[in-house]
């Protein structure tokens, strides 16, 4: 490692600037402790946070301080309030600095430390998010003024809908980008060299006409933009960008999902109805930094409700709620279009969009993984964001409860590709009589008025990954059955303990259950960047 | 703490988020036997390889007119196809089917390589290629090496010139560039020979 910023041939993005002495870290770390031992008042508590100069924002975050009594554990108060202890002196990242700490002084577990103990982990992970979630993006963009124009003008050709002309052009500035982050993927997958060679060179060919797309879903180039806005800032960047009717659909988007419509409700509690709410969200969401400021807020009333005992733990809860939000934003942003003036005007257009590149690259990889390399240009790696139409109410928590079963359902009948299919596009390309079965077997009471399923469709739209990730258990021990005469009691063994009432078990096929459930791990494989 | 490989190879490649990114680099700062586990797995990863065929991979349609090609009657009487069997191609009908040469290639383990046309006389317009549900049956017969086969059809123009004393890439070369260009509709499938 050299201090001139590389790990061998490798740029690091983030050192050494990020890098503070023991000293200063220390000294930031005793100013935290002192204020939370403090008990300050409640707006002050939230300093950390993007929120802090919003009065409502404050004060639903403050009225949430009383949610639940902390509880943590000896080892969790020290961590936070003891004393700092000297350390070895050395140039690191403020996680790097924490991550020393030992030999830490017992605290005393009464209720002032306790409510210090919480006042100190909300004032350290809003200070984190900053560090992290914000600060880690802003970096310098190397400016190459030749590159930077060839840049501006593929872009320019691909919003157009007419960039043949400039296809070498496209894939000499980023085709190597794309290449390298799917052969890491096919190397991460430890892949034999003939399929990765076939695969790169499918890639070759594949590359351009997906970021052209099928003309129907949202195509590449939609987004990758929304990556490249991203490097001007996460949340910042892609909603600066929003037009007014994606911010009423955004409006829609939180009020009408189950934590952020507690989010909400809780910041317009004055407001009764579900409407009125998406319309004051949109009319906040006018000014792009309250984005974060509202993020945050939910974030901070997330760890409020929760006050995990473990600091991995809520950072977890931070990136969960942060990339789900990111997630919805940028399906809102791909799908909007108003962007180009603000891409075409940012500077290292070219660098930005390396980057970029090479971030979609690697959750299109990995999305091709699960399919075989199937190369379908029309299937978007962001799903996109739907609304219902007007005066259909969503599905609630308890409406929705059996769906995750009959996922599993799904998956164990082998249709996820169905299922995936359908929730896109409301079909399914075949006339499979299975599919048929599976939909008949979905509760009464999740179907549409008119007999359709198009709060289903829209319900799976935001949820399925978690539904998968929720089976995951499940699935595991299914994948490792002996196929002999006690499967269908084996089988049953494992699913009935949380299979839902209103999903009728499965009678036969368990033979196949075994496979699919296989195929379907295969789908979690572990995707880093997702 | 500890690293995947995968999350390594994706710092390599540059497709981590800043604040992964800014993880991985901690721990390599912290664990410089990383160091030595990046090096390994770059020396893993290999190199594109280069076909002067811009053929596009099945499932995606080629060319600005989005042309598909669809394998037919591909197991008869319930098994798959053996080597030396016949089979179709449906290529969808275009309005200039007329003036559109059929050009048939088949991807071979060093790139593609074209079977029909290889002689002046072999000149055949899509139009020529018999209709069944709406599109053209191309017949071919799989080739002999077990496994997966990969097929493509090329419709340039008819009028464009062809050098037939050249070599196959200099015959051909301005079928490529036109293809590379989206002008000339391509497309290609895959059959599994057993």
């Amino acid at each position: 490692m050299t201090e001139s910023g590389t790990v061998g041939s490798l740029p690091l993005l983030v050192e050494p600037e990020r890098r503070m002495s023991r000293a200063e870290w220390t000294e930031q770390r005793e100013e935290r402790r002192v204020f939370a031992l403090s008990l300050p008042d409640p707006p002050t508590v939230f300093r950390s946070w993007a929120f802090a100069d919003h009065s409502p924002l404050v004060t639903v975050a403050s009225r949430a301080l009383r949610l639940q009594e902390p509880a943590p554990s000896p080892a969790s108060l020290s961590l936070a309030l003891a004393p700092t202890p000297l350390g070895p002196e050395l140039s690191a990242t403020r996680r790097v600095h924490e991550s020393s700490l030992t030999r830490l002084e017992p605290v005393p577990n009464d209720s002032a430390h306790r409510a210090a103990w919480r006042i100190a982990e909300l004032d350290r992970l809003g200070r984190e998010i900053e560090d992290r979630e914000r600060r880690s993006w802003v970096r310098e963009w190397p400016v190459d003024a030749t590159r930077d124009a060839d840049a501006a003008e593929v872009w320019a050709a691909l919003f157009s809908g007419n960039p043949w002309g400039l296809r070498d052009r496209c894939e000499e500035l980023w085709l190597a980008t794309a290449t390298r982050s799917f052969s890491g993927v096919l190397a991460a997958r430890d892949l034999p060299s003939e399929v990765r060679s076939q695969v790169l060179s499918d890639l070759r060919e594949a590359f351009f006409y997906r970021l052209l797309g099928d003309g129907h879903s949202t195509p590449g180039w939609a987004e990758l933009a929304v990556r490249v806005l991203e490097t001007i800032g996460p949340v910042i960047g892609p909603a600066s960008t929003l037009s007014q009717q994606s911010r009423s659909l955004a409006g829609q988007c939180v009020t009408s999902r189950a934590g952020w419509a507690r989010t909400t409700a809780a910041l317009f509690a004055t407001l009764p109805d579900r409407e009125g709410r998406a319309t004051a969200v949109a009319e906040l969401f006018h000014d792009p930094a309250t984005f974060e400021a509202v993020l945050d807020l939910h974030v901070a009333l997330r760890f409020l409700q929760a006050l995990p005992d473990d600091r991995r733990a809520s950072w977890r809860l931070v990136t969960q709620n942060r990339g789900k939000a990111r997630g919805r934003l940028r399906a809102l942003v791909s799908a909007d279009r108003y962007w180009l003036s603000a891409l075409l005007a940012v500077d290292s257009l070219h660098a930005r969009t390396q980057a970029a590149v090479a971030r979609f690259a690697w959750s299109w990889a990995w999305q091709e993984m699960s399919r075989g390399f199937s190369f379908d240009a029309g299937r978007a790696t962001t799903p996109p964001c739907r609304s219902l139409p007007p005066g259909l109410p969503p599905l609630t928590d308890d409406s929705a409860s059996a769906l995750p079963t009959w996922v599993l359902l799904v998956l164990l009948k082998g249709r996820w590709a169905h299922l995936e299919r359908w929730v896109r596009t409301g079909g399914t390309g075949d006339r499979d009589s299975t599919w048929a079965r599976l939909l008949k077997d979905l509760p009464d009471r999740v179907g549409d008025p008119d007999g359709g399923y198009k709060r289903v469709r829209i319900h799976l739209n935001r949820e399925l990954v978690r539904y998968l990730e929720a089976n995951q258990p499940v699935l595991q021990a299914l994948s490792v059955l002996p196929i002999d005469r006690r499967l269908k009691n084996r089988v049953l063994a494992r699913i009935e303990p949380s299979w839902h009432p209103e999903i009728a078990l499965p009678r036969s096929g368990f033979p196949t259950f075994v496979e699919n459930a296989r195929r379907a791990l295969a789908l979690l494989e572990e995707d880093p960047c997702h | 703490m500890s690293l995947t490989d995968a999350t390594l190879h994706a710092w390599m490649a540059g497709a981590l988020e800043p604040p992964d990114a800014l993880r991985v680099e901690e721990a390599l700062r912290q664990d410089p036997a990383l160091l030595s586990r990046v090096s390994v797995l770059r020396a893993e990863l290999i190199e594109a390889p280069t076909d002067p065929w811009r053929i596009p991979p099945p499932g995606v349609p080629g060319g600005r007119v989005g042309l598909q090609l669809r394998p037919h009657q591909v197991a008869v009487f319930g098994g798959g196809l053996r080597p030396g069997d016949r089979f179709e191609l449906r290529i969808p009908a275009l309005l200039d089917a007329d003036t559109r040469r059929v050009v048939v290639l088949r991807q071979h383990a060093d790139g593609w390589q074209v079977l029909f046309p290889t002689t002046p006389e072999e000149r055949v317009a899509l139009a020529e290629l018999p209709l069944a549900d709406g599109e053209h049956v191309l017949e071919v017969s799989a080739g002999p090496q077990a496994g997966t086969q990969r097929w493509a059809v090329a419709l340039p123009p008819l009028s464009t010139a062809i050098d037939w004393a050249a070599d196959e890439l200099t015959r051909w070369r301005d079928t490529l560039k036109a293809i590379a260009a989206g002008e000339v509709p391509c497309a290609s499938a895959e059959v599994l020979v057993g």
